[in-house]
């Protein structure tokens, strides 16, 4: 019946579906393309450098002074890769040093890795520009695309690199290019230098030591438990395990802000719809108070005249949901397979906040699961019209219409 | 025979209005199983008035009112529903048939909301139906149906439940004289044959030709009761 109901006035009906299915359509787009450009922010600055979570001297995180730095040993190794949904680790020695190619000088980061492990995460090697990728033996460096510009350097120069070494110790040295790399990040492409971990150590006199350890691990999601679990073990030592949000608070609170002005300009569209809809109950109510009072007459319990108009805003709901997602899924489906690049201007704008200038979408079930919560959630609070109508229905004025 | 409904000292007062109306006023009457009764009076007598009273539509002011033996009066909403889904069969004027859906439907309605099984609610509407000429219109909907024929599928609901009484406001208000006169067999056949009491409000001399007993109704108190 209350299906029926609903198409006593189908304009109307099609009218409001349609409205949530604009709404439907938008939203998830929205989102899908907000939740896309955070994934790319975030995998720019993380999964390609930091990791989402490192381990390192309590002391470092405060003060980054190469002198906290922290042992790597086996022990280590195996108390963090040990941990459920943990990959491996991954010992990092990081620096900031001058480097020079004859009348060129930039402050750059240099980083040194393993770069056959490291290289599972951050996927390094496939942004080679030019050149070859390092390995754990080589007296070779890699250099940013842009640092590399900027240097006018290409595979086969050297660089020569003046830093401070491990308790005050001077680092000095030159460096052949073995590859130029383009790293996602545009603020660390105009500076990243990366070699071998243990060329590092040899670089900086910092030897069996590292600045971070880098957890690699299975999923994303994974990242808390996976940092309760680190912690957890390494409680009692000097070592403090941060979450890329530890790390990169900036970032966070970057993806965070832009968040919320996106649930803000959806709560705003959802709104005009709500008023909308509540309109259309309303009036679906109003125009059946007699039906209603008959219905009551003959035995009918309000409590199932209610359960019927929920239906009824239930159906409502889920034709603009159901249409609004079999619309928006291809449209997603096709972007993320081809995010939409950026350029002049924007992407311009994208650079200087460090972000690699591409609007990218996202397939998170949750994007979905979440429009489908809040549309059930405005059609359940429109309902408490009718049921209230229902509660104070006098039948005999029902009756008589 | 027994007494399905006893009335007494039945008191309505609306107060809502400037002046406060005594629509029933100290009226007591009973009504036996198997009755063909017809309530009459001039307008704002009272009569729909007792029939909403009797009903559970309406609580009076005053009074008793026994279904069977069962003081209605101190029910609750939640209670005067099930008295009136299980006990209680209702026609109205403007015959009040649910659009969205068939005539079956509209008479099997009334047995789905007493979980009976769908093959004894479509039998039962099936042989109401039929009883009141409607076999081959089953299928339509009230808005392709004339008002006679509306009006008896309203009876038909009223039946469908096997109610102990039927409540009938005025039910041949909007019919012309055929329709009217079909309706009236049918309902006298279907009170002979059903055994269910009968209570009518009306203006209509040919309900009232009809009827067995004829209650007359003034200022909200009964003048005459006669029995034919």
């Amino acid at each position: 019946m209350a299906w029926r109901n609903l198409w006593r006035n189908k304009k109307r009906t099609l009218i409001t579906a349609a409205s949530l299915y604009f709404a439907v359509v938008f939203a998830i787009i929205m989102r899908s393309m907000q939740l896309g450009t955070y994934d790319i922010m975030i995998d720019g600055a993380v999964k390609s450098y930091s990791g989402y979570i490192q381990v390192q001297d309590s002391l470092y995180f405060e003060e980054k002074s190469f002198d906290d730095l922290m042992v790597y040993d086996s022990t280590l190794d195996s108390i963090i890769s040990t941990v459920p949904n943990v990959i491996s680790a991954l010992p990092r020695l990081e620096t900031f040093s001058l480097a020079s190619t004859g009348k060129k000088t930039k402050g750059v980061i240099v980083q040194g890795i393993r770069p056959e492990s490291d290289d599972l995460m951050t996927g390094m090697s496939r942004h080679l520009q030019a050149g070859e990728f390092i390995n754990s033996d080589d007296r070779s460096i890699l250099v940013s695309n842009r640092l590399a510009s900027y240097l006018r350097v290409s595979v086969g120069d050297t660089v020569v690199l003046i830093s401070q070494g491990y308790q005050g110790a001077t680092a000095a040295d030159q460096f052949p290019i073995k590859g130029i790399v383009k790293i996602p990040s545009p603020l660390l492409d105009n500076k990243l230098i990366v070699m071998p971990l243990a060329l590092a150590q040899e670089f900086t006199n910092a030897y069996d030591l590292v600045t971070s350890v880098a957890v690699n691990i299975q999923e994303k999601q994974n990242m808390e438990s996976v940092w309760g679990d680190v912690s957890e073990k390494l409680k009692d030592t000097h070592l403090q395990v941060l979450r890329w949000t530890d790390m990169d608070k900036a970032l966070k609170q970057q993806i965070e802000s832009d968040d919320a002005s996106g649930v803000i300009m959806l709560a705003i569209l959802y709104m005009v719809i709500f008023f909308g809809i509540l309109g259309t109950i309303i009036m679906m109510t109003s125009e059946r108070l007699r039906e209603f009072g008959v219905m009551a007459a003959v035995g009918m319990h309000r409590s199932r005249m209610a359960i019927m108009m929920f239906l009824e805003t239930v159906f409502i709901g889920l034709l603009g949901l159901i249409a609004g997602s079999i619309t928006a899924i291809p449209i997603i489906a096709y972007y993320l397979d081809h995010p939409i690049r950026l350029g002049g201007d924007m992407a311009e704008a994208y650079e200087i906040y460090g972000v690699e200038p591409v609007m990218a979408f996202s397939a998170d079930p949750m994007i979905f699961v979440n429009q489908f919560i809040t549309v059930l959630v405005l059609m359940l609070i429109t309902l408490i019209y009718p049921v209230l109508k229902l509660a104070k229905l006098n039948i005999i004025n029902a009756l008589r219409g | 025979m027994s007494k399905v409904i006893e009335i007494n000292k039945l008191n309505k007062i609306y107060t809502e209005t400037a002046v406060p109306v005594h629509a029933v006023n100290d009226l007591s009457l009973s009504f036996e199983q198997g009755e063909f009764a017809a309530i009459v009076g001039p307008s704002g007598c009272g009569k729909t008035t007792l029939l909403n009273l009797i009903g559970g539509l309406d609580k009076p002011t005053d009074g008793k009112i026994w279904i069977d033996g069962t003081d209605i009066t101190t029910f609750s909403i939640g209670q005067l529903t099930d008295l009136r889904l299980w006990n209680i069969g209702f026609v109205f004027q403007a015959y009040n048939l649910i659009p969205v859906l068939t005539a079956r439907e509209n008479v099997e309605f009334i047995m789905e909301l007493q979980h009976k099984s769908k093959a004894e609610r479509r039998a039962r509407a099936e042989e109401l139906l039929v009883a009141v000429g409607l076999a081959d219109r089953m299928d339509v909907r009230p808005s392709r149906m004339s008002g006679g024929q509306q009006q008896r599928v309203a009876v038909a609901r009223a039946l469908a439940s096997k109610p102990k009484f039927i409540l009938a406001d005025e039910p041949t208000a909007n019919l012309d004289s055929s329709s009217t006169e079909t309706l009236l067999n049918i309902m006298e056949e279907l009170n002979g044959k059903e055994g269910t009491t009968f209570i009518f409000s009306t203006h209509d001399s040919r309900v009232m030709k009809k009827a067995r007993r004829i209650i007359t109704l003034e200022d909200g108190k009964v003048l005459t009761d006669n029995i034919i």
